[in-house]
């Protein structure tokens, strides 16, 4: 019977600019997500009617909080595989500048499957830019004199049109192709990204302390790597913050990391008691200390920073003791 | 009518001869009640409409005259199909509806009555003009063409693959009927003369994919067949030692034991899991299998890469082996009319050994989804089959 | 004391007292004089006693012939169309010939009339005020009642079963089609009185206008000379059967510019040259339709150029000259714009109803109606006001401590854990996609695995498989073979039977999805989730965490509780049983099965599962006794604990088969108890559950509704409008999404609890808020809603039921009826069903 003709209009790439303010959208002076013309109101998902035209609105959002973070952190990228050149397929992890020669302290993020270097989108909505982000932590972290290395999990599809690492997510919700040119050799998963990346940090820093930190998926790839290499770790080993720890007893196996975690790990689960509270009410089969991150996830990590850092102190003054 | 009559019209309305002979009777009804007499439900296999008479050649003419719009005349036409045939298998009515629906012929659902119960008293004509609710829309043909073939080889391909989940043999064929009996139908009635070349185009493929869905559907059942289940089982990652015996504990919570009677305990026993040597294998059975068959060369290798492939049958050719007919299939790695992207991939020619039986009833031009695992001595092996696809299959882009 | 009347069902034990006392206005209005007389019943045959249609009955009802017979009588009479007539007065048995044809061809038809037994209206009042049991006298008086209401309204009125329109204020849904509000009415027993349950309905009509006004409209034409340029003939069948009147201006008054005639469809020349032979003077002649009228009717048609409409005797009009007449119902689809104005005109506020309720029953003006005032009845015109009550909402326990208090019956998962998860952490199981890579590539399941696996775990499931096998399949291979691959992949790489298996399917279809489960349930016990490749995909937490509660469920969690201060069962061990019967379609063949789901926990959150296979429409259900010990010693076996209390929850029954339910299903519960023990006797309380009635409820202060003015969750309705002397409520639970909440109608069959009805209304409340599938509070009592999915599922058990067609003959619906498959025995803990 009726055959639809194949649509003449030919998908057009989307432009939306090269900022935010080409979207209608600023970081105010205050750093809120906010319109332009209209500095109380929200982003918005529904900007029209069409679900993809939202999407890539929203990709496109997404990238240039990216962007606006990693000029204002000062961080510097680093390429998984090394020594990829910028045209081949690679992933990345983000340092501050002086990584490799602060001798004072390293500690290390391993981020959630969430945007690269965006903490929870629905923070970023609401409340202040740089805690939405990575930015406030690295800020306080080097202020105390400590580098920051922060791996992205979440990213490890190429783009080719572009040269850029990208989410699976970003893929399917573009209608992307996922070919055998957007898979990056040697970082197939997110667990051996986490596996390459820790190698060479560690035999690059010349740092006696190294913290650690795991968000939610990240808990698990933090979790993995040290239980399979604690003996090279254990010496330098700090604090550790896990968020929504993922890992249960039965997956490690070395008995000194999981005493060191029981230890001097701390876990920040969402709860009803006030943040950042000890909790007995929930027990993790880990036996490591929870603590409450607040009724949800997210409202902890506008706190994340000042946490760890406190954490950091109390390593400090313990191992000085 | 008699003339006469017109003499003591009082009522201030008159004849017309000719619209009168066109909508005095509703020969659909009478069409209906020969099939009926017959003692025919109209989808046998070899169903054929009786041939028009004089009066039934008169309606159609005016009902289908060539000056009336297609869309006009083939909605006019499903509705008269609708109301001569018998519809009281749900999967078939489920089936006709997503067919037109594919080919742009909306079916509306029971009207919107907003909670009053339907008429139940209304003559029975009232009732089929109420239920006759298919319609296209008038200006369909600015974004649509006219193709028979291809909306009935779409919709007896990949349609009622994924979108219907078809897996019988008799839905299958059904699916297939009811599309070869509609537009014989539309044939017969000459609703469509100047499309009569696609029409019989589409009725043939019909018909032979009624032939290539039943041998695609018992391969489907069958593959990868017993040679590559047991290559699989000594090389591919997901089959390795599978059906070794596990020594895992299948019995259920012992601290709760309340039994239904009359209601026999089941539990999956190990009978279940039994590798039985043909569609499932013990590392062991299948060692000794491929040395029976291909010999020691094949016991080794290793995996060089592994890549989900649709592809086309292109030739099978006996094989010399001692005690066992085997046979080579090429296959090309094949795209999909229609499909969304192209396949991403360097292979282009794959060869695989099957069984020579496997093939028998399988049309050269057949397509395969498959999972296909390259050892570094150039063996290829066809793990998973996820679709047998007939010749003619095609997708449509964004559904 | 006071007169009991003799029941076997239940009575009402008192009245409740908790919550805020607030005024609902229903949808009630009040008989202030009942009749009183005592009338005769007469049996009625037409013809030769087969179904006569409705429209021919009421021609031989309103015929001079039978008023005749009936004499003075008939004013006072009430017939119901088939074989029921009443009337006070005394009427002779006899037969009379009708007429139903026309004077010049007439058509007759015998009517006979037989006196069979008289019926005290008196006993209505005694019944409604408890005085007097429900027996046939007081049901012959309520359908007396009933058809008495309904003489007037359907002399004047289009009727159509219970509801009437008036065809007045219609609202345009385009195109020529007019959306009319109509209502429903009919005669309720309440405490003390009777009532008149009044609600509206709405449905399409065409428009009374001009055809050619309607045809411009239908055709989207701005002026006639469009429309002459229109093929009308292409539309011919839209206005089939269109009835319509001709007229002009010579014709205006006279008996032809009534007469009806019906559309066969449109000419396709246009009336000037439109021919037809006449003979005239002994001559024949050509004369074009335009020239008959102005010869003949000396009227000048204003459009030669229109076609004509063609009707049934073959002759023709002018469109010009044709009115469509009033109080057809449009049957045709509407179009998408004429859904949605219709949705919009039939989906309304509260408030609007209760003022379109009143509008009607204003315009109805009962105290002029000459057939109520034959009985001397009266009619309220107000709306009943009800004393209702607002419950409290109860919380809600998750895990950690955690305590939900909803605000207006929802809430959310986010920041929250299951209160139990499963007892240990999934480490086996596996996910097999029939689908194509070219539709759901490994990519994004891995992606989808890696959320689903964070968003269960963040709920309280721990993995130690986070990363299952993956395998795709072919879903026209053989299902069974692959379920049982998936499971020994899941336990090969677990090292374990798995906990539950998962499949992606491509579409919602039958299949896969019919054979997964039977396999899944029957033969390797194992729980089994489906998921539609284009969620996968999208991979968003909120999806994860709505199959989280479906997962939860399924390994053996609870995903939440109510606190023991909201929970009335208290400590006394409860078994609380929900019980349903799914009939099969007309078109389909397969038994009836009926579905019985048991709690196994003292709270009432957890549930197994009984379904068994029974005779076609058999709505009692079989064997209970043998499924009341199996679920009893199952209570025992999870709980340690003896149930002292049995509590039962049965839908899908009507007033009409209370009794049977009683008979047969609580006698067999009871076999079943002293089966285990002849000491043993739990006390029990059988409780029915309706959607299917008429009554809504409205407020009168803001404060006691919703946003959309709907009553709040937790509205309890137990006075007034509720039975006279059965123990029956009205009650709202859940939140309403839009147009008016319908409430679930609960009547306590048989009680030996005797709880307060106080801690049984607050159970039944209760009990929405912790429905596994929701975080919200649902409509009607968890249990009853298990039973329906344990029905949907239990179909693909069933061995005879096919989609392939089976010629229905008289001898294959003896069959024996077979049983289902049976349920793996490892899945009884569980929640399979969800």
């Amino acid at each position: 019977m009726f055959r639809k003709k194949k649509s003449r209009v030919l998908q057009r790439d989307v432009n939306f600019g090269n900022c935010l303010e080409d979207m209608n959208l600023q970081i105010t002076n205050d750093f809120y997500l906010r319109k332009l013309n209209a500095p109380n109101e929200l982003y918005e998902f529904q900007v029209t009617k069409d679900k993809e035209y939202n999407e890539k609105f929203y990709f496109a959002v997404l990238d240039h909080v990216y962007s606006w973070t990693l000029q204002n952190s000062l961080l510097t990228r680093i390429s998984i595989p090394l020594e990829s050149s910028p045209s081949e397929p690679h992933s990345w992890i983000y340092a501050t500048r002086n990584w490799q020669t602060n001798e004072n302290g390293i500690v290390i993020i391993i981020q959630s499957m969430s945007h690269p270097l965006i903490w929870s989108n629905r923070n970023l909505r609401e409340g202040d830019v740089r805690r939405a982000t990575v930015l406030d932590v690295i800020a306080k972290c080097t202020e105390k004199k400590l580098s920051v290395v922060i791996f992205s999990p979440s990213a490890l599809l190429w783009d080719q049109s572009i040269n850029f690492p990208r989410t699976t997510r970003y893929f399917t919700s573009q209608g992307l192709q996922i070919t055998k040119k957007s898979i990056i050799k040697d970082v197939e998963t997110p667990e051996s990204y986490v596996s390459i990346g820790l190698n060479y940090v560690m035999s690059n820093s010349v740092s006696t302390k190294i913290h650690f930190v795991g968000s939610e998926y990240g808990s698990y790839l933090l979790n993995s790597y040290l239980d399979l290499n604690w003996k090279k770790f254990s010496g330098k080993a700090g604090a550790i913050l896990l968020i929504m720890n993922m890992s249960i007893n039965e997956e490690l196996h070395d008995p000194d990391y999981v005493s060191y975690l029981i230890e001097h790990a701390r876990n920040y689960l969402p709860s009803h008691e006030p943040c950042r509270h000890l909790m007995n009410s929930i027990m993790t089969e880990s036996g490591i200390p929870n603590f409450s991150a607040g009724k949800y996830i997210d409202e902890f990590y506008d706190y994340i920073g000042d946490v760890l850092l406190e954490m950091i102190a109390l390593d400090t003054n313990t191992s000085k003791s | 009518m008699a003339e006469g009559d017109f003499k003591n019209d009082s009522t201030g309305c008159i004849g017309d001869s000719v619209e009168f002979t066109t909508f005095k009777k509703r020969t659909g009804k009478s069409l209906g009640n020969r099939r009926k007499k017959r003692g025919l439900s109209g989808w046998e296999p070899y169903f054929q409409e009786p041939e028009l008479t004089a009066e039934e050649k008169l309606e159609n003419e005016t009902l289908y005259s060539r000056n009336i719009p297609l869309t006009v005349r083939m909605e006019r036409f499903i509705q008269r199909y609708r109301s001569r045939r018998k519809w009281s298998d749900p999967t078939r009515i489920r089936l006709f509806t997503m067919y037109l629906d594919l080919g742009g012929v909306s079916t509306g659902q029971k009207q919107f009555t907003g909670g009053t119960d339907i008429n139940n008293d209304a003559k029975a004509r009232e009732v089929s003009a109420q239920t006759t609710t298919d319609y296209i829309e008038y200006d369909i043909l600015d974004e649509y063409d006219i193709d028979f073939k291809w909306v009935a080889g779409v919709f007896l391909s990949s349609h009622i693959l994924y979108n219907a989940g078809l897996t019988k043999e008799e839905d299958l064929q059904i699916a297939c009927q009811i599309v070869r009996n509609f537009l014989l139908s539309v044939l017969h009635n000459n609703v469509a003369p100047e499309f009569e070349d696609n029409i019989r185009d589409a009725c043939l493929l019909a018909e032979q994919a009624e032939t290539e869905l039943i041998s695609n559907k018992r391969l489907s059942t069958k593959l990868p067949g017993r040679l590559q289940r047991a290559l699989a089982s000594i090389h591919v990652d997901n089959y390795k030692g599978l059906w070794d015996k596990s020594q895992s504990d299948r019995t259920s919570d012992s601290s709760v034991n309340f039994i239904e009677s009359n209601n026999t305990k089941f539990m999956p026993n190990d009978e279940l899991f039994e590798p039985d040597g043909i569609s499932r294998f013990s590392t062991q059975q299948a060692r000794d299998y491929i040395q029976r068959t291909l010999g020691p060369r094949y016991l080794t290798g290793k995996v060089v890469e592994q890549e989900y492939l649709t592809v086309k049958l292109v030739s099978k050719t006996l094989l010399n082996f001692s005690n066992q007919s085997l046979c080579k299939a090429v296959f090309i790695v094949w795209d999909p009319p229609g499909s969304k992207y192209s396949q991403d991939t360097n292979k282009e020619r794959l060869e695989v050994i099957l069984e020579s039986d496997l093939l028998n009833n399988t049309v050269d031009g057949t397509h395969l989804e498959g999972s296909f695992t390259f050892l570094d001595n150039g063996l290829t092996i066809l793990d998973t089959v996820l679709a047998v696809l007939p010749t003619f299959y095609e997708e449509v882009k964004d559904e | 004391m006071s007169y009991k009347p003799s029941s076997e069902i239940a009575l009402r034990p008192g009245y409740g007292g908790l919550g805020k006392q607030i005024t609902l206005k229903a949808n009630f209005f009040q008989i202030i004089s009942l009749p009183n007389e005592t009338i005769n019943q007469y049996h009625v045959i037409v013809g030769d006693g087969s179904r006569v249609p409705r429209k021919q009955s009421q021609l031989i009802w309103n015929s001079k012939e039978v008023k005749q017979y009936f004499g003075s009588s008939w004013m006072n009479s009430v017939y119901d169309g088939r074989s029921m007539c009443w009337s006070k007065g005394d009427i002779a048995d006899g037969t009379i010939k009708v007429n139903i044809g026309s004077e010049s061809h007439p058509r007759e038809i015998e009517f006979s009339i037989q006196k069979s037994s008289k019926i005290n209206l008196h006993t209505l009042s005694q019944f409604v005020n408890s005085k007097y049991s429900s027996d046939p006298q007081v049901l012959s008086s309520i359908m007396f009642l009933d058809l008495l209401l309904k003489k007037k309204p359907s002399e004047t009125l289009f009727g159509f079963m219970h509801s009437f329109f008036t065809g007045e204020n219609g609202v345009s849904l385009g195109g020529g089609v007019e959306a009319w509000k109509g209502f429903y009415q009919s005669i309720r027993p309440n405490q003390g009185f009777m009532s008149v349950n009044v609600d509206i309905s709405s449905s399409a009509f065409w428009r009374n206008d001009s055809l050619l006004q309607i045809l411009m409209e239908y055709t989207d034409c701005s002026n006639v000379r469009d429309l002459t340029r229109f093929d009308l003939k292409r539309l011919s069948r839209k206005f089939r059967f269109l009835k319509v009147t001709c007229q002009h201006r010579n014709n205006v008054g006279t008996d032809l510019a009534n007469r009806v005639y019906s559309i066969e469809g449109f000419s396709s020349k246009s009336a000037s040259d439109s021919f037809f032979v006449r003979r005239l003077n002994g001559e024949e002649q050509k004369i074009s339709v335009a020239e008959y009228f102005l010869e003949n009717h000396n009227v000048r048609l204003q459009y030669p150029n229109l076609p004509c409409i063609l009707v049934k005797n073959g002759a023709m009009l002018p469109i010009e000259f044709c009115f469509v007449v009033k109080g057809q119902r449009y049957t045709a689809k509407l179009n998408s714009d004429q859904t949605a104005n219709m949705i919009r005109f039939a989906v309304q506020r509260p408030f609007e109803r209760v003022q379109q309720i009143d509008d009607f029953v204003h315009q109805m003006d009962w105290d002029t109606d000459p057939y109520l005032t034959q009985y001397g009845m009266k009619i309220q015109k107000k709306m009943l006001e009800v004393p209702a009550r607002v419950l409290e909402t109860p919380s809600i326990r998750y895990g950690g401590d955690c305590i939900e208090r909803p605000v207006s019956g929802r809430w959310n998962l986010r920041g929250k854990r299951f209160l139990d998860p499963p007892r240990a952490p999934i480490r086996s199981w596996a996910v097999m996609c029939f689908t194509s890579t070219r539709r759901l590539p490994m990519r994004g399941i891995e992606n989808f695995l890696q959320t689903y696996v964070q968003t269960l775990t963040s709920l309280g499931i721990n993995f130690v498989m986070k990363k299952p096998p993956v395998l795709y399949a072919d879903i026209r291979g053989s299902v069974e073979e692959l379920c049982i691959t998936l499971y020994k992949k899941a336990e090969q790489v677990g090292n374990a039977p798995p906990d539950y298996l998962f499949f992606i399917l491509d579409k919602n279809s039958p299949e896969p999805y019919g054979s997964i489960k039977r396999v899944c349930n029957t033969m390797l016990g194992v729980p089994s989730q489906c998921a539609i490749s284009k969620h996968i995909l999208q991979s968003k937490p909120q999806y994860c965490a709505n199959l989280g509660m479906k997962i939860n469920v399924k390994v053996g969690g609870i995903n939440c509780s109510l606190i023991p201060k909201s929970n009335p069962l208290g400590n006394v061990p409860t078994l609380i049983l929900g019980g349903d019967v799914y009939h099969p379609g007309v078109g389909a063949t397969g038994v009836s099965i009926a579905s019985i789901v048991a709690s196994v926990d003292l709270n009432g959150c957890k549930y197994t599962a009984v379904s068994r296979s029974q005779p076609r429409h058999q709505e009692v259900i079989e064997g209970m006794k043998d499924i009341v010990v199996y679920l009893l010693q199952g209570f025992r076996a999870m709980t340690k604990q003896q149930p002292q209390r049995i509590i039962y929850f049965r839908d899908g029954t009507s007033e009409g088969q209370f009794l049977s339910v009683i008979n047969d299903e609580l006698s067999q519960i009871k076999e079943a108890c002293h089966s285990l023990s002849p000491k043993y006797n739990p006390k029990i309380l059988v409780c029915t559950t309706q959607k299917r009635h008429h009554a809504r409820f409205f407020i009168k202060n803001k404060s006691d509704g919703d946003r959309n003015g709907n009553p709040l969750p937790g509205t309890i309705i137990e006075k007034h409008v509720t039975h006279p002397y059965q123990y029956d409520f009205y009650l709202i639970s859940h939140p309403s999404l839009q147009g008016v909440s319908v409430p679930v109608h609960y009547t306590v069959l048989h009680d030996e609890i005797q709880m307060p009805p106080d801690q049984f209304q607050t159970l039944c409340y209760n009990l929405c808020y912790v429905y596994a599938r929701a975080t919200s509070a649902v409509s009607l009592v968890p249990p009853v809603y298990y039973a329906h999915l344990v029905s949907n599922l239990a179909r693909y058990q069933d061995v005879t039921a096919d989609d392939t067609f089976v010629e229905t003959s008289e001898a294959s619906m003896d069959q024996e009826v077979k049983p289902l498959l049976a349920l793996s025995s490892k899945l009884k803990t569980k929640m399979w069903y969800m």
